[in-house]
């Protein structure tokens, strides 16, 4: 497999303080990872790193097969990076500051451009300094998806869109997917990234705690459960991973890890199963489960 | 790592349009003042003896200020041109290039474009060479212009050569502190810190000169004439305001200063670079101390006051100790008023007007020169037959309205420093219109903060900020000055007084401050005209032959002059009353209008 992203083995100081712990990911070319944590985590100096803008202090962060400090130029080249907080410069318009990011990158799709200006409902004309921050991040976005790159590299770009907006940045996400590009993005959204992402990297306190497909990470965690038998069910407080047991007037309610399922279903069968309901956790309980312990 | 630079051209390109405007007026203004005043001092100069203009540039306080008497050399308008304008002008650009580079170096990083622009195609350098590339074009398009300008307008002592002398010089200095900027945005991981280190710069070398030039004074009086040039002090030398006095522009022209200073830049661009190459993004070396984890008592207050005065307490202090200085710093001259005044018949007839004679030449019957007389409210108080000995006679005259020649001399630059004053008392009203514009006030007004008081807060401080400037200003001069002159000759209620009486009239422009912050925010820039205004009737004023009324278009004009008006009680209360009055229309109509940082 050809990666997009490899990063090895990171470790990242700001003087004494540990940003980065032994942080590893690898994203195949082509794939739309999500990379979440809470503030503070370490997303955005992880982005840092991969862009060569920070030094790593110890491993290594290649993209495309380069590394990303000695050929930052190359790599920036088939790359395009939205940050969260957009600042742009005050006495340019928004259309001066998109050609130039655009320029830079060496596309120069007008078409493209105005159709996502069109899509985005910016008016390039204003200068930067009118500009909510919603409408800064729309230039950084326009300019981001009107050049031709292999990788987008998005850190929370979406915190300041409205839901009209939010729609018009996935379908553009979606779109390159559809061409085959990559995408790493970091996000708080957790719609946006059960819509658009194939796998998913949960990073806390620096350290990365879990990846995998939205589904492995579900398979980690535990589903809600809901059940009416014709006999009353004993003996289920013996198994190991359910918790939670409560008494209803219909019946019981309990959590159970993902692996016992099959397990405890055999045994309540023996009490004569009425009606059974197993939910999935919700993306943000499977995030807050993430967020709040030690990882599972 | 190759592509260090890689398209530093396109990011130059991109910074020059950012540029269009901001660089444009700096240039455009320095033009018109600096080529403007070539034909405009000539013409007040028309008349005078230019031997006595150039000597009076040997006056050490002068010197302090602008230079060693270069004058001195060729006694012509070029000459004295130079003397009298490179210094200040080669400070001014240092001013342009300060900002110029915090602009596109620490600021664009604090705010995060930096690493926008680095996640781009761009060498690591880019940025920061782009930076300098811009500064290079910014500082030779002024250079060349200032050149051909000064060469356009300047009499026939100011060659092509030395006009061109000129103009490299300010482009050169500016590399200079071009780079000095630089290196300070790779040290201090703010724009603010930034900026204030390379300000601190610019004021040490300019000190470091003045030092090194009233070390040197001496040497410029007699071996001059005899067309020898004098040395400068190294201390002038290792200063880029010094060294470039070193060109003697339009006096010898000579051009081995612009390498130095143009190498002092590359060495200060290279430890840019290198210290850029090897730190982190928005980090820097010089540690930021770690703000308070509460808020002080101040901040705590239920209402927005203490935030103002947080704000603002440092720019007081600040300016607190600025006018001390500039109060001392007066007051050096002190002791060469006598001298100061036989040399400039300009000073003697303004200082004989401020203290009310009226001198009279008498010739006998043949038409021959036999006294002159000095007039008092309609009597002669003092009398001499010999011209050379008017400064005796001024003294006795003055001694009869008793003030002394130092009393009248300090009233007179009163004015000059109530201006001073002026600056920080306007800056601290305009403030809540800073804040508005940076969109931090319906952060603090949105916290259950009264609109009014809101804005009261910061009219406070400028009222506050007035008499306190005004008396530390009277304190500097009389403490210096009684160190100069001994404490009989000045009298410290005299030059209280006459410091005082200017604080309604600083109220004054508080209070129009004020009024347009609340009414026209959008045009509240247009004090800095009327404070300009206010500041050429003080000057022109004096020179000209202005009817009265005209210099009451500014408070500062209804301003009586101590010791020669008295204290008008009623023009006090007048003064005071309409600052008040302004502030409370200007908080009406605060409390009425929209806070909006963007559109207004
Ligand atoms: N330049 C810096 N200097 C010191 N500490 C930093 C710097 N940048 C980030 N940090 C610290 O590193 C940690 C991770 O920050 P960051 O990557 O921005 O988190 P996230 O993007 O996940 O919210 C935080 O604790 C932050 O305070
Ligand atoms: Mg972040």
């Amino acid at each position: 497999m050809r990666y997009s992203v490899e990063v090895t083995n990171l470790d990242k100081y700001f003087g004494k303080f540990q940003a980065l712990k032994d942080v590893n990911l690898q994203i195949a070319e082509g794939e739309v990872f999500a990379y979440i944590g809470p503030n503070g985590a370490g997303k955005s100096t992880t982005i840092r790193v991969m862009l060569g803008i920070l030094q790593a202090t110890r491993g290594s962060a290649k993209i495309f097969g380069k590394d990303a400090w000695k050929d930052a130029v190359e790599i920036h080249k088939r790359i395009a990076y939205v940050p969260g907080d957009v600042n742009l410069w005050p006495n340019l318009t928004g259309g001066e500051v998109i050609d130039l990011f655009v320029n830079l990158r060496g596309s120069h799709d007008k078409k493209l451009r105005e159709r996502l200006i069109t899509d985005f409902n910016l008016d390039p004309t204003k200068k930067c300094r009118t500009y909510s921050k919603g409408n800064r991040q729309k230039v950084a976005l326009i300019a981001a998806f009107a050049s031709e790159v292999d990788l987008y590299i998005l850190d929370e770009p979406t915190s300041g869109l409205d839901p009209l907006m939010e729609q018009v940045f996935q379908a553009c996400v979606l779109e390159q997917k559809a061409k085959g590009k990559g995408v790493f993005l970091s996000s708080h959204i957790m719609s946006e990234v059960e819509r658009l992402c194939d796998r998913v990297g949960i990073i806390r306190e620096g350290e990365v705690v879990q990846t995998g497909t939205l589904d492995e990470l579900r398979h980690l965690t535990r589903y809600a459960m809901t059940v009416t038998t014709e006999r009353a069910i004993e003996g289920l407080d013996r198994f190991e991973g359910i918790y939670d047991i409560k008494k209803e007037a219909y019946g019981l309610h309990f959590y159970v890890d993902t692996e016992k399922m099959g397990a405890v279903i055999n045994h309540l069968n023996g009490f004569g199963i009425k009606k059974l309901e197993s939910v999935p956790p919700s993306l943000e309980e499977l995030f807050m489960q993430h967020y709040t312990k030690e990882a599972v | 790592m190759k592509g260090n630079f890689e398209n530093t051209l396109r990011l130059t390109g991109f910074f020059l349009k950012r540029e269009r405007v901001n660089s444009t007026v700096w240039i455009l203004a320095l033009i018109a003042v600096i080529v403007g005043l070539v034909p405009g001092l000539q013409e007040i100069m028309v008349g005078e003896d230019m031997a006595a203009l150039v000597s009076m540039m040997q006056n050490p306080t002068l010197v302090s200020m602008v230079g060693p008497a270069i004058a001195l050399i060729n006694n012509t308008y070029g000459a004295l041109y130079t003397n009298f304008m490179l210094v200040f002008t080669a400070l001014t650009v240092g001013i342009m290039n300060i900002f110029l580079v915090v602009r596109h170096t620490r600021a664009d990083e604090e705010l995060g474009r930096y690493e926008v622009v680095r996640s781009l195609p761009t060498g690591r350098l880019a940025h920061l060479n782009a930076t300098f590339v811009t500064a290079i074009i910014v500082n030779a398009v002024l250079a060349v212009l200032i050149g051909l300008g000064m060469f356009a307008a300047g009499d026939e002592s100011m060659s092509f050569a030395g006009s061109m002398l000129w103009g490299v010089s300010l482009g050169a200095v500016g590399l200079v502190f071009a780079a000095v900027t630089a290196l300070f945005s790779q040290l201090s991981s703010s724009a603010r810190g930034a900026m204030s280190y390379s300000f601190i710069a610019l004021i040490v070398f300019f000190f470091i000169r003045a030092a090194g030039d009233m070390q040197a004074a001496a040497a410029w009086d007699a071996s001059v004439d005899m067309g020898e040039v004098p040395a400068m002090s190294i201390l002038s030398l290792i200063s880029p305001l010094g060294l470039v006095m070193r060109t003697y522009a339009y006096a010898g022209d000579y051009w081995w200063p612009i390498f130095i200073l143009l190498g002092t830049a590359a060495v200060f661009a290279a430890v840019a670079f290198r210290l850029n190459a090897v730190r982190d993004i928005d980090q820097g070396f010089i540690p930021a101390k770690p703000g308070r984890r509460d808020a002080g008592r101040l901040l705590r207050a239920r209402h927005a006051k203490g935030l103002t005065f947080k704000l603002t307490k440092n720019a007081l202090i600040g300016c607190i100790i600025g006018m001390f200085a500039l109060g001392a710093s007066y007051a050096t001259i002190l002791a060469d008023v006598d001298e100061f005044v036989a040399r400039n018949e300009m000073y003697q007839g303004l200082m004989l007007h401020i203290a009310g004679i009226e001198i009279e030449t008498v010739t006998d019957a043949q038409g021959n020169f036999a006294r002159i007389n000095a007039w008092v409210d309609g009597s002669v108080i003092a009398t001499t037959t010999d011209p050379e000995e008017i400064v005796d006679m001024l003294n006795t005259a003055v001694a009869y309205a008793d003030y002394t020649v130092q009393d009248l001399f300090a009233s007179m630059i009163m004015n000059m420093m109530a201006l001073m004053s002026l600056v920080p008392v306007i800056l601290f009203a305009m403030r809540a219109r800073a804040e508005e514009r940076a969109i931090r006030t319906e952060l603090v007004i949105a916290a259950s903060v009264n609109k009014i008081k809101y804005l009261a807060g910061f009219a406070a401080m400028a009222f506050i900020a007035a008499p306190l400037l005004q008396f530390v200003l009277a304190v500097g001069l009389y403490g210096m000055g009684v160190g100069v002159v001994g404490p009989d000759i000045l009298s410290f209620p005299l030059l209280l007084e006459a410091a005082m009486v200017y604080v309604p009239a600083l109220w004054a422009m508080a209070g129009f401050t004020i009024l347009l912050v609340g009414a026209v925010p959008k045009a509240a820039g247009f004090i800095w005209a009327y404070f300009t205004l206010s500041f050429l009737l003080i000057f022109v004023g004096r020179m000209g032959d202005l009817p009265a009324w005209i210099g009451k278009i500014s408070p500062l004009g209804w301003v009586p002059q101590i010791p020669i008006d008295e204290t008008n009680g009623l023009v006090m209360a007048g003064l005071t009353l309409a600052a008040v009055l302004l502030c409370i229309i200007g908080f009406v109509c605060y409390r009425r209008r929209d806070i909006n940082a963007v559109t207004n």
